[in-house]
């Protein structure tokens, strides 16, 4: 499973109990760059990056390149247009920051299952 | 399907209007860079070429013509209220989406995908050899041709109007001026044989003296605004202007074959006009005129980059492929500059497709009666270049109009051969030489007698107020001497 942010404060969600996945963090400039090999299980995508707009082109170069891979976006709460644009790019959910271990698990197992 | 990320420039000379667009093009997820205007980032070294610019009106306006320094992008303009009355206009400029201003983030997303799921339209001459009429040897793409086609496009925008007056109508205009007999009809009819002329007459009456008042378009509601000596004043400044230098040797051949190939469609058009009772068949002749324009424009570009002329006179090939498809497009342009209403240029632009237009509106009506006069011409075997084709169909053009195939045909076929038959009766009473140094203006002459024995005469003495017509007659042989 893939972390796409540049937020080390988002990148403690690396470290939650979300077992039987690895997860990786890396900022969405980089994966545009070099896209990972290995398509990932999820990929939650953090809207703010240092990069402005590239977890939008993230977005849309996933949903071109590796379109199976499920994509939830992270946006702040209240943020609709972000949430909208994200959506309309092919992202399968959004969740709000601060995001919920538990809603975070619940997502991770709607989209990949196999979590309890 | 969404489309993959295309690098995105934005462009428009206000701060507010591009924050909003980087913003909506950023959340569509296209890579972008910004620029106040086109030809900025034109002129930038080493720059990315971008895949589709969106940009505004005021941007497009300004810089449009350094579209073929990005290689011909995709152009999505944000269209204000005149952009939008303006959109077939720009179309052919190489606008290919459109997009409503103020433009939202949904609404910008939608028009992009749409633009890029589209197969890319080829730039514009490269186009003209499958434009109607184009010959199979047309070599549309030469970029000698293309450069010199864009560098037209660029003076006209700058206002800088090709000179492509025909010379022998020069002198005959001042043949006219110099004859104490002549009477203004004679003056309107000689100034009518030539579009330059016309334009510059209509330009005149739709000029600074007199804004305010509605525009017109026919040369003879123009020579009632601004008075016999005006026309006068106008129609030599543009004969002298491009008559005498503009064409001359061997092209003087294809010139008139163009001239030729307009002024019978001019007045067929006016004949169809009165057969289903245009208000104003005048003005279809006029505008039947400002709509091929651009054709003598053309033909002086292309001399002007060194190629040979047609030994017979007959653009073929790459000239005829140019023809076909730029002068519409070259017209309307020429037509902006002069400052014509948006209608005529429409007409200009259309004139050879108006089945985008409807027949019932005033505006299209006009120009299903251009298309249909063009068509039944050229069908009647008067084209102005080799591989000429009737667009639209003759059989539907006269449809339209509520006229049968048949009428339409013999009314093309009556011009041709009034206007043949008057060019072999001057030949013959010309010696050999000045009938060929002249030919050009006896052939409109005698189309013009064509027109005068149907009573037009009458009507053209009585468009021009008297007091008008007195003006004229006592300063035409003082002009010409002074001449």
């Amino acid at each position: 499973m893939l972390l796409v942010t540049d937020d080390r404060g988002l990148a403690t969600l690396a470290t939650s109990p979300v077992s039987g996945f690895r997860v990786e963090v890396v900022p969405a400039e980089e994966l545009i760059e070099t896209p990972s090999a290995q398509p990932p299980a999820l990929v939650l995508l953090d809207v703010e990056q240092a990069e402005e707009f590239s977890s939008f082109q993230l977005a849309r170069t996933l949903a071109t390149s590796q379109p199976e891979v499920p994509v939830v976006g992270l946006v702040e709460a209240g943020d609709m247009e972000e949430a909208l644009a994200l959506v309309r790019l092919g992202a399968r959910d959004v969740l709000t920051k601060p995001v919920r271990p538990i809603e975070l698990r619940r997502t991770i197992a709607r989209f990949v299952g196999g979590l309890s | 399907m969404t489309a993959a990320p295309q690098l995105v420039l934005i462009a428009s000379p206000h701060g507010t209007v591009r924050e909003r667009l980087v913003e909506a093009v950023g959340r569509a997820g296209h890579p972008l860079m910004q620029v106040p205007k086109l030809e900025e980032q034109a002129q930038r070294r080493g720059c990315r070429t971008p895949d589709v610019i969106v940009c505004d009106a005021a941007a497009w306006r300004a810089g449009r013509e350094f579209l073929a320094d990005y290689g011909h992008p995709r152009v999505l303009l944000i269209a204000d209220d005149a952009s939008r009355r303006r959109r077939v206009y720009l179309e052919d400029e190489g606008v290919e989406a459109f997009a409503d201003d103020p433009v939202s983030d949904l609404e910008l997303y939608c028009v992009l995908e749409e633009l890029l799921s589209r197969e890319p339209r080829p730039a514009r001459v490269e186009q003209a050899g499958d434009a109607p009429g184009a010959n199979d040897s047309g070599q549309g793409g030469d970029p000698k041709v293309v450069a010199a086609v864009r560098d037209l496009e660029a003076r006209i925008a700058r206002g800088d109007l090709p000179s492509c007056t025909l010379a022998p109508n020069g002198v005959e205009l001042e043949g006219v001026l110099g004859d104490p007999a002549a009477s203004a009809a004679d003056l309107l009819g000689k100034v009518e044989q030539d579009p330059s002329l016309v334009a510059a007459v209509v330009r005149e009456a739709n000029g600074p003296l007199h804004r305010g008042r509605a525009k017109v378009v026919g040369l003879r509601a123009a020579a009632r605004r601004v008075g016999a000596r005006k026309v006068v004043e106008v129609a030599r400044k543009e004969a002298l202007r491009g008559g005498f230098g503009a064409s001359t040797s061997d092209w003087d051949r294809v010139f008139a074959r163009l001239w030729q190939s307009t002024v019978v469609t001019a007045q067929v058009a006016r004949r169809i006009g009165v057969l289903v009772g245009h208000r104003d068949p005048d003005a279809l002749y006029s505008l039947a005129l400002f709509a091929d324009i651009g054709q003598a424009a053309l033909v002086d570009v292309y001399r002007g980059i060194g190629r040979a002329p047609p030994e017979d006179g007959i653009p073929r090939g790459e000239l005829a492929a140019l023809l076909a498809g730029e002068h519409a497009a070259v017209s309307a342009r020429m037509l902006e500059a002069m400052g014509m209403p948006s209608s005529t240029r429409a007409l200009a632009l259309q004139h050879h497709q108006p089945g985008d237009m409807s027949c019932r509106t005033p505006l299209g009506r006009a120009c299903w009666i251009l298309a249909a006069a063009s068509s039944a011409v050229v069908a009647a075997g008067c084209t102005a270049w080799e591989g000429q084709r009737a667009e639209p169909d003759p059989r539907i053009a006269a449809a339209t109009l509520g006229l049968e195939a048949e009428r339409l045909a013999e009314l093309a076929e009556d011009v041709i051969e009034e206007w043949e038959g008057t060019e072999a009766s001057t030949s013959q009473e010309l010696p050999a030489e000045d009938a060929e140094a002249t030919g050009d203006a006896e052939d409109a002459e005698g189309a013009e007698d064509a027109e005068d024995a149907e009573g037009a005469d009458e009507e053209e003495a009585a468009v021009i107020p008297p007091e008008d017509v007195e003006e004229v007659e006592p300063e035409d042989p003082e002009a010409a001497a002074a001449s």
